[in-house]
């Protein structure tokens, strides 16, 4: 693939990758990521399946966002805990516009919160699901299922509150 | 709320990404020519610059602590400009927010005093740094025999040389470690086969599902609490951890089951925890641990905690408590007044919540028009905390490496619920990170003037 293709392909999923990364880092971080991430890409993109690789810009910024807060996670011994990654966007940046759903979506585990996201707004399947989280179709959908009935209930017991 | 479009569309209607800059073009093409990024993006310095303005009440503090160079520092605590807004971060990064907290468009500066009851009695503690054991090929191809994954580690192609990472995949099973730090490591296992389940169609209409098995719950296939303990032995044994099964913690349910326990070095609570769990079918699904011990590395004196008491608003001073702190807080309260702190503006402060005062001393309107927007408000609430009492603990901290450290300090709890968890270590024995630029958040739209900086 020579420069120009890979810039014809990839520069078509631009859009995306800037609102997956929005969703979960400062603006102003975005541009630094991505360009981490296309570099990546670039360096394996005779690895990167054809016709996947949206997925596989999913999966891989999924780390590269899950490094960064491991970076930054100075005063957070709970992040470098964790082993498997997680990057879902803060539950105050959906607040902005919904403060109930807001309230609702920060009582949700990052995982739970990062299916979500990665199910609404990134609009993945099932099956694409699996992939950007290294897991079985079903596995995703069956994450997903409990995150969206907890996210439902959390939503109904403020409704009633 | 029953529907899952529905669902679906209020998330859309508040993705934070719809306010987002355009991503410039250039970054795929750089990509592809090697062009190494711009050293300082346009982006960041449009954000610094434009954090001044939007009217006169947008404000930058600088806030300077001398810097004691000799004898030389242990170590330097890393950058933590995550949470910069932010004085009170310690509530905020036990929920995995406080990274976040700078999205959020109020802004409130917290003013700490110290109440009658702190002791101005300083002391003497022991600093430990975490240093990694083994190698992490050798780490992961041991545990995987463990485990029974076959495969070589390689190391991911997201790794970096300051926080390599290693994997083996062996179907839905992996294993991985981040070769930096504690030395985390885990295994999971997502095994699709194991479980039993009825074909489901839940196709909606966002046509965004796919069929897939609803799984039905077999409580009787999840191992008892006294088979979860005796296997978490076996597991920690065959591991080469260091335990006390005293420690465990141990919750099951319908849906699976969890053990976590500290994790020890030389009879030490280093701060990290070991977590096990098993799935719906009773399997062990994941285990996470680490891989390192405590260094001793000297005793140093300490401060008061009256004195910690000023190093809260510096925002370079916090350590994390240990996992075992925080479960014994109640964390509603917590949440709740962190919550409460930034919702709507027709509700009224409940009590947990600080409440702002104006300059003059007098309780101040903090209302807002429901027509207002909130990004809007960039004056800053004053919010007057009292620190009421104190406890000594280890707190764990993160170098500018990517190194574990253990040193001493205090939990200052204050009167409006919350507490801060601040090193207690004398001035120059750590190096802390360059000063705290806190301002209002405002990355979305172009300003001209730059932060004003106070001393």
């Amino acid at each position: 693939m020579s420069p120009e293709e890979f810039n014809s392909l990839y520069r078509s999923y631009l859009p995306k990758v800037n609102a997956y990364l929005a969703r979960r880092l400062p603006f102003d971080e975005v541009e630094d990521i991505a360009g981490d991430l296309f570099e990546l890409a670039w360096s394996k993109r005779d690895r990167i399946p054809e016709g996947l690789e949206l997925p596989w810009l999913y999966k891989s910024a999924r780390y590269l966002v899950s490094n960064r807060h491991r970076k930054q996670s100075a005063r957070n011994a709970i992040l470098a805990r964790l082993a498997e990654p997680t990057a879902a966007p803060s539950a105050e940046s959906i607040a902005l516009a919904d403060v109930e759903l807001g309230e609702a979506f920060s009582k949700l585990t990052a995982k739970e919160r990062e299916v979500i996201a990665l199910w609404s707004l990134e609009g993945l399947s099932n099956s694409d699901l699996g992939k950007v989280l290294e897991m079985s179709e079903n596995a995703a959908a069956i994450r997903l299922t409990r995150a969206k009935q907890k996210l439902k209930l959390l939503l109904s017991n403020e409704n009633i509150a | 709320m029953n529907d899952n479009s529905e669902l679906q569309k209020r998330l859309q209607a508040a993705d934070p990404a719809s306010a987002a800059p355009d991503l410039n073009a250039t970054v795929v093409a750089r990509a592809a020519t090697g062009k190494t990024k711009p050293l300082f993006g346009f982006k960041q310095a449009r954000f610094l610059a434009g954090a001044g303005a939007a009217g006169a009440s947008a404000l930058a503090l600088s806030l300077v602590l001398p810097q004691f160079l000799a004898p030389a520092p242990l170590f330097t605590v890393a950058d933590a400009n995550s949470g910069s807004s932010k004085t009170s971060a310690t509530s905020e990064s036990s929920l995995g927010v406080a990274d976040d907290m700078m999205y959020w468009p109020g802004w409130s500066i917290y003013e700490y005093s110290a109440g009658p009851d702190l002791s101005n009695q300083t002391g003497t503690g022991t600093v430990y740094q975490g240093r990694l054991i083994g190698d992490p090929i050798d780490l992961l191809s041991a545990m995987a025999k463990v485990f029974g994954l076959s495969g070589e580690p390689v190391r991911d192609e997201w790794s970096d040389d300051q926080y390599p990472s290693y994997s083996i995949i062996d179907g839905n099973a992996n294993m991985n470690t981040y070769w930096s730090g504690t030395g985390s490591w885990s295994y999971s296992n997502w095994s699709e086969a194991n479980y039993v389940c009825t074909d489901q169609d839940t196709r909606d209409e966002s046509d965004l599902e796919a069929s897939y098995c609803e799984p039905t719950l077999t409580p009787e296939l999840i191992p008892t609490v006294d088979q979860l303990r005796a296997t978490t032995v076996e597991l920690l044994r065959l591991t080469g951890q260091e335990f006390e099964p005293s420690s465990f913690e141990v919750y099951r349910d319908d849906w699976g089951a969890y053990v976590s326990l500290p994790y020890l070095s030389n009879g030490i609570d280093t701060g990290a925890w070991t977590y096990l769990s098993w799935g719906m079918n009773g399997e062990l699904s994941y285990f996470s641990s680490h891989s390192f011990e405590l260094v001793d590395r000297g005793q140093f004196d300490t401060i008061s905690a009256l004195n910690a008491v000023a190093r809260i608003s510096d925002g370079r001073w916090f350590g994390g408590p240990p996992d075992s702190f925080y479960r014994t807080l109640d964390y509603s309260g917590v949440v709740e007044a962190r919550s409460e702190g930034i919702a709507s503006s027709e509700e009224q402060p409940t009590v947990s919540e600080p409440e702002p005062i104006s300059e003059d001393g007098t309780a101040a309107d903090t209302s807002m028009p429901a027509d207002q927007d909130p990004s809007e408000n960039y004056e800053p609430e004053i919010v007057q905390l009292t620190v009421t009492s104190s406890d000594t603990m280890m707190l764990t901290v993160w170098d500018s490496q990517g190194n574990y450290w253990l040193v001493p300090g205090y939990i200052l709890y204050n009167d409006q619920g919350w507490f801060d968890s601040i090193i207690s270590l004398e001035d120059g024995v750590i190096e802390l990170p360059e000063p705290i630029q806190i301002m209002p958040m405002d990355g979305i739209r172009e300003i001209d003037e730059p932060p004003l900086m106070v001393d």
